[in-house]
């Protein structure tokens, strides 16, 4: 088989690769880099030689996307791929400036719940028709002290539904039940 | 209820809530009353069935036999007599799979106020619970029945949840094996450094003498 492009070579991670985006608010990605590690604390003690690094457990994930837009020759059906490149730039800073959580999707990482800490946006006159975001994102994760359902109290209540349902159908025969019970008959 | 409905349906309760009473038991006030309600739906079960009345009647049935100390093994070889019926007229129908749906609620009603000694104790409880889940939610998907339908896959996963949250601290059973018939409390002693645990040892493995307790048997992992 002849190797016409690069593209034509076996490379399976290119088969994975997915359009970047925001909470569907879709952009090029220029680079993007994941920012992770532990929390650790390091206690010196006076008069020992031996500190004692202690975990404190996993750092939040930070993101760094730098990202871009720009004019597609043509209209087409994808926000991203328009002439006009404003329109897609106005609704992702519109998205980036609600401040709400959403999935980030990087083209080669599994998709995390962030929320944007801030961003900058540039456009230079010398480049036309095209803009770059640097956005910083950090991991949403769970918010504290969140109650969690107590599976016994849960367990009674569907317990008792289910019971009201059934008293309910005998009740009032679904019409489906009683036409066919009359058709029966 | 038309009145061959309801005379299709009188063998449908009959059957089922004879094997209640069979299996429940019935000493005390509450085994009494238990008695007493099953007798009266009995009695006047065409007039119940005619007036579409049976539900409560049959609710508090199932909610008193839970209160007379009945096992959710029990209640399931009831659940099985129901589901081996197989009445013919839609109304038949209707009542044998309300009383199946009346035994899981209740069934489920039961696990929640049970206590697990291991993880293999709630794994044999969900299988049963999944077994017995499973036909009803597609007879209920195959009647259009969307509200009960909802109502059971609800029940079903809260019961899922609950399992699966009891299990999980829960320590699991080995088998352990002896060189010979060691006495229980050498056995518990060996297994966790504490043979005041002997009569566990002895009840987990039903062990008729615990001087001479097989070599063979199970056992906590903690």
């Amino acid at each position: 088989m002849a190797i016409s492009t690069i593209r034509d070579l076996p490379s399976p991670w290119r088969a994975r690769l997915l359009p970047a985006n925001f909470d569907t608010f879709m952009f090029h990605c220029e680079t993007g880099s994941r920012e992770n590690g532990r929390r650790i604390v390091t206690h010196e003690f006076p008069k020992k030689d031996l500190p004692y690094s202690e975990d404190m457990g996993r750092r939040a994930i930070e993101f760094n996307v730098r990202g871009y837009i720009i004019q597609y020759p043509a209209d087409t059906g994808v926000p991203l791929y328009q002439r006009d490149y404003t329109l897609a730039r106005d609704a992702l800073q519109a998205r980036l400036e609600t401040g709400l959580p959403g999935p980030l999707q990087l083209p080669l990482q599994d998709p995390v719940v962030v929320v944007c800490s801030r961003y900058r946006l540039t456009e230079e006159e010398k480049f036309g028709g095209y803009c770059v975001f640097d956005m910083s994102f950090v991991e949403l994760g769970v918010p504290p002290f969140n109650p969690t359902p107590s599976t016994y109290q849960n367990l009674l209540q569907t317990s008792q539904a289910m019971r009201n349902q059934v008293l309910a159908s005998i009740a009032q025969p679904t019409p489906a039940a009683s036409i066919r019970m009359k058709m029966q008959i | 209820m038309e009145r061959n409905d309801v005379k299709a349906s009188v063998p449908v309760c009959n059957t089922i809530l004879e094997q209640l009473l069979v299996l429940a038991p019935t000493r005390g006030r509450s085994g009494s009353d238990l008695r007493t309600a099953v007798g009266d739906f009995l009695a006047n079960v065409e007039t119940y069935l005619r007036a579409d009345t049976w539900g409560p009647p049959l609710d508090s049935i199932f909610d008193l036999a839970r209160l007379t100390g009945m096992t959710v093994y029990q209640l399931e070889e009831v659940r099985k007599v129901g589901a081996a019926l197989t009445p013919i007229l839609l109304g038949a129908i209707l009542v044998q799979n309300s009383m199946i749906q009346f035994i899981l609620a209740t069934q489920c009603r039961m696990i929640a106020d049970m206590t697990f000694v291991s993880r293999e104790d709630v794994s044999v409880i969900q299988q049963i619970m999944n077994n017995a889940f499973d036909p009803m939610q597609e007879l209920a998907a195959d009647d259009m029945d969307q509200a009960t339908f909802s109502a059971l896959i609800a029940l079903h996963a809260a019961l899922v949840f609950h399992l699966a949250q009891t299990a999980r601290p829960l320590p699991r059973m080995l088998s352990y094996e002896f060189y010979a018939a060691l006495p229980t409390l050498v056995i518990a002693y060996k297994l966790y450094s504490d043979a005041s645990r002997a009569d566990e040892v002895r009840a987990e493995n039903k062990i008729v003498h615990p001087a001479f307790s097989p070599r063979i048997g199970h056992g906590l992992s903690n």
